[in-house]
């Protein structure tokens, strides 16, 4: 099966919130990701991991008012992602930026 | 508010040239201009080899990055010198600065901003550095990069490597944005093999719905370039529309059209590529906002 290569921005505004449903049959891996805290303070922002119905955490960031946090490609979660990822936040709105390859 | 639609990427050619109009660093006139910073560490490595007393590794590879910043700052710092653009007055010409060391000893910092003095081997278990600025702490990355963009305050902060005692550290600071549009290759801010933003200042003289802004593009690669929209100085963190563009290998023109209700006002452009050795050609607009 060949690869496909998704990039997106998604602004997130409420905590849980699903970034990225994988779609049929395929394996999602992160390959680009970056988060931007557009909020006014500092937000823990967590990254999940979805596999039917469990979750598991899979970034942890502290991330003060105003930064964007760019992760190289080898930074990036490297689990293979079975049916999507979602995100929270004790702040909002946060802007995730990434390109995902689902195999 | 603004927003923007991206209307067309036009591949222009596909030759790479990643040559033309790249300066030498002026600070390290030994060293010949380069993209690519391998190429850049190597010639620091063969004319100024490690000798285990003066001369360590952290130098070789915070020589390389200082030597591919200058660059950066001089293509960047002149825009508007070469034909159109924010040249002519002093007020209008565009500064970028950027430095790069061991943020343990003897310390990474530019004008009001620093990272705090800690030894790599804290640096690696916390997974972060700190960059202390006059609004909050920021925390980097090991192996990542943060872009710094709160009320006037602009900045890209990097730890591409930490040691057991030494953390390589960069940092560069927008202190005044250049104008578009230009006619002149610029450059984007790097460590190692990793690449951080270029913002320019989108200010319409006249009143006016909105704009083609037209950005032409080198790319040694297909890539993805994400282009974002933020408020202006003094409102830096607010982000008002975000575009990923793919674009392939060669030179392509990306076609924006930013529009603002009831008129398009001052925003700042951020353009941020996955690939280190991308170059910006020109950026154009139609009609022209000078």
């Amino acid at each position: 099966m060949s690869e496909i290569r998704i990039s997106q921005s998604v602004q997130v505004s409420t905590s849980p919130y699903t970034v990225f449903s994988v779609p049929g049959p395929y394996i999602a891996r992160i390959e680009r990701l970056s988060i931007t805290n557009a909020s006014g303070t500092s937000a823990l922002i967590q990254l999940f991991m979805l596999n039917g119905t469990a979750t598991a955490p899979i970034l942890t960031l502290e991330a003060s008012a105003g930064s964007t946090t760019i992760y190289r490609e080898d930074q990036v979660p490297r689990e293979a992602i079975p049916s999507g990822i979602s995100i929270t936040a004790n702040a909002t709105p946060i802007y995730v930026d990434y390109t995902v390859v689902l195999e | 508010m603004i927003y923007a639609q991206v209307r067309e990427v036009k591949r222009v050619s596909p030759n790479v040239d990643l040559t033309t109009g790249i300066p030498k660093p002026k600070i390290f006139d030994w060293l010949k201009p380069t993209l690519n910073y391998n190429d850049m560490l190597q010639q620091v490595q063969q004319d100024v080899p490690v000798d285990g007393q003066e001369v360590v590794a952290w130098m070789q590879i915070a020589t390389a990055m200082n030597a591919m910043a200058e660059s950066v700052m001089q293509t960047y710092n002149s825009i508007g010198s070469i034909g159109i653009g924010s040249g002519g007055s002093s007020s209008g010409v565009p500064s970028l600065q950027g430095t790069s060391g061991d943020g343990f000893i003897p310390g990474v910092y530019l004008n009001n901003i620093h990272f705090l003095s800690q030894n790599g081997y804290t640096v690696r278990n916390q997974d972060h550095a700190v960059v202390v600025t006059p609004y909050s702490n920021f925390n980097v990355p090991v192996g990542g990069s943060t872009i710094i963009a709160i009320n006037d305050l602009l900045a890209w902060a990097s730890v591409p490597y930490t040691y057991r005692i030494q953390f390589s550290a960069i940092l560069f600071n927008w202190l005044k944005l250049a104008k578009i549009p230009f006619n002149q290759r610029v450059t984007f801010p790097t460590a190692g093999d990793m690449v951080g933003p270029q913002f320019f200042d989108v200010n319409p003289s006249l009143p006016t719905p909105g704009v083609l802004i037209d950005i032409g593009i080198t790319s040694p690669q297909d890539q993805d370039i994400v282009i974002t929209g933020r408020g202006p100085s003094g409102n830096y963190q607010q982000q008002m529309f975000t575009n990923d563009i793919n674009v392939k290998s060669g030179q392509s023109d990306i076609i924006l059209f930013a529009y603002g209700i009831p008129t398009l006002s001052e925003f700042t452009l951020q353009i941020l590529p996955q690939q280190s050795q991308t170059v910006i050609d020109y950026i154009k607009t139609y009609p022209p906002i000078y």
